[in-house]
């Protein structure tokens, strides 16, 4: 029985499908079968993220409306056979989702993988709100700034009473904080709110920490998930994020300037 | 159940159903002899005639005792001679019932202790009914409603007839609203509305103020207009001679 995780945030530009690419992908990179879907119809963005955005064939809203069957519009990585994905419709728009065609699609996938990660549009409109409706965690990712902090707090009302663990009166979705693009040199001048700035208002259980890295960009033009740059500190973050997720205690990195010394500005580092 | 998307205006609504609560006059029945029960209401009628001027009238047949009949279409002719207007009917047996059903009547629910107005706050139009006040509530109508998630943004609490107590903070764009005192043993972002059906002595109590707005009984204040000095300190706030009293506690 697979797990669905919501990765969403209210604010647009956050960085949710670059984290719903990520977090995929590093799940499918330990091994575990996963399919991430995008709920952004019209607005497409996740094939472009992964890089197969020229192997489109059916989409989700073909799924929903029984005009190809799942496997025909699922999409398998090149570079992780664990990692499927199943990209929006670009030309149809919003009222294509149904609740029902979309739960009958996520129990259908429910039984051939073991994550189901879901890409969030922005807003809390019908594509956000159905696309956290199903879901056994959230991921809430949020910049480190007061109208992203707000919109997240927004939905995690939303998350609390309209997702049908909610309706049903079961245990509420789990919630994680996601802190994206943080700059601890901002932070530390007093531009920037603080992680701990964030959780006052918040109180979430903090996922992870991903600096704000001009490799996401690289990726991004590349169609490669920034979690296989091993090089680049959000890579390395996502890294630890999904380790995280999946029950490994580890400190969080990236949170302080890191001071270079005389060896590290030497020999780079 | 099922998550409802935004309704797409097809044509235009002519109506607008959900309810409403009203606080209405009793008339308990403790005789049937609908002479003396009309000469005794219109001694109250000239006590104060314009509130009985075409006043709805709910009629309450409890304590007559079943079996006891009542000449219903002399009860309602004397009542509207009165310039009363009986809507309905409550306590009835099931003779009485059906009687004053037949004179268009209607059957009213025959609960002492709690009146109307306690089923509220579920259909209240909050966006998202978050803590079903209604249903603590009804079961224990002393115990003010207690929440121990944070408030979030967009969500509305109203603890109906009772305190409310929020053992977490909230969030701004988040409403607390309380018939009684609001107690918030946290920081206050959004709004806090106490006494809302027109208690003055009501009182809200935060551990940190930094609300977007306060009122309690309709006088309000809003963040600009509260003393900067006071941010970041447990205080209580009350009314005062119709002015918004903040002090530290």
């Amino acid at each position: 029985m697979a797990r669905t995780i919501v990765v969403t945030s209210g604010k647009g530009g956050v960085g949710k499908t670059t984290t719903a690419a990520s977090l995929a992908m590093g799940l499918a990179l330990k091994g575990h079968r996963t399919v991430v879907i995008d709920f952004d119809v019209g607005l497409r963005n996740l094939d472009l993220l992964m890089g197969c955005e020229r192997r489109v064939v059916y989409d989700f809203v073909n799924v929903i409306n029984n005009e190809a069957k799942i496997n025909q519009a699922l999409i398998r990585d090149k570079r992780c056979e664990d990692l499927s994905i199943l990209p929006a419709s670009q030309t149809r728009d919003k009222d294509a989702l149904t609740e029902d065609g979309v739960g009958r699609v996520l129990d259908e996938l429910a039984q051939d993988f073991d994550f189901i990660v879901c890409d969030s549009p922005a807003g809390i409109e019908r594509g956000a709100t159905l696309a956290m409706y199903f879901a056994d965690d959230a991921v809430v990712v949020t910049n480190p700034e007061i109208s992203s902090v707000r919109d997240s707090d927004r939905m995690l009302g939303i998350l609390s009473s309209k997702s049908r663990r909610a309706e049903n009166g079961e245990e509420p979705i789990s919630e994680h904080l996601l802190l994206t693009r943080y700059a601890p040199e901002r932070v530390k001048i007093g531009d920037m709110l603080s992680v701990d700035d964030v959780q006052e208002i918040l109180s979430l259980n903090l996922l992870g920490v991903i600096p704000e890295s001009k490799s996401v960009l690289n990726a991004s033009n590349s169609g490669t998930p920034i979690i296989m740059d091993e090089d680049s500190d959000a890579g390395k973050a996502y890294m630890d994020i999904v380790s995280r997720y999946l029950g490994d205690e580890l400190p969080h990195r990236f949170i302080e300037i890191e001071k270079k010394g005389l060896f590290g500005r030497l020999f780079g580092g | 159940m099922s998550v409802k998307p935004k309704a797409k205006p097809r044509l235009s609504s002519s109506i607008d159903l959900r309810a409403s609560s009203f606080t209405l006059p009793v008339l308990t029945l403790l005789d049937t002899d609908t002479k003396s029960i009309s000469e005794q209401l219109q001694h109250k009628v000239k006590q104060a005639p314009e509130f009985f001027k075409n006043a709805p009238l709910v009629i309450d047949m409890g304590q007559l005792g079943s079996q006891a009949t009542i000449d219903f279409e002399s009860l309602m002719d004397r009542i509207k001679l009165l310039g009363i207007t009986p809507i309905g009917i409550r306590g009835g047996d099931e003779a009485q019932n059906s009687a004053a059903q037949s004179f268009g009547l209607a059957l009213l629910a025959d609960t002492r202790a709690n009146s109307t107005a306690e089923k509220l706050p579920v259909q209240k139009k909050a966006s998202e009914p978050v803590k079903q006040a209604s249903k603590s509530d009804l079961t224990s109508q002393s115990s003010a409603l207690l929440v121990t998630q944070p408030v979030r943004s967009g969500q509305r609490v109203y603890a109906v007839d009772n305190d409310l107590v929020v053992l977490a903070a909230v969030s701004p764009g988040a409403e607390v609203m309380a018939d009684g005192n609001i107690h918030i043993y946290g920081v206050l972002r959004g709004r806090a509305l106490a006494g809302v059906k027109g208690n003055t002595d009501t009182r809200i109590f935060c551990q940190d103020l930094q609300a977007e707005l306060i009122a309690i009984s309709g006088h309000y204040q809003i963040s600009e207009g509260i003393d900067e000095t006071l941010r970041g300190k447990p205080t209580q706030i009350r009314l005062r001679d119709s002015s918004l009293l903040i002090e530290e506690l």
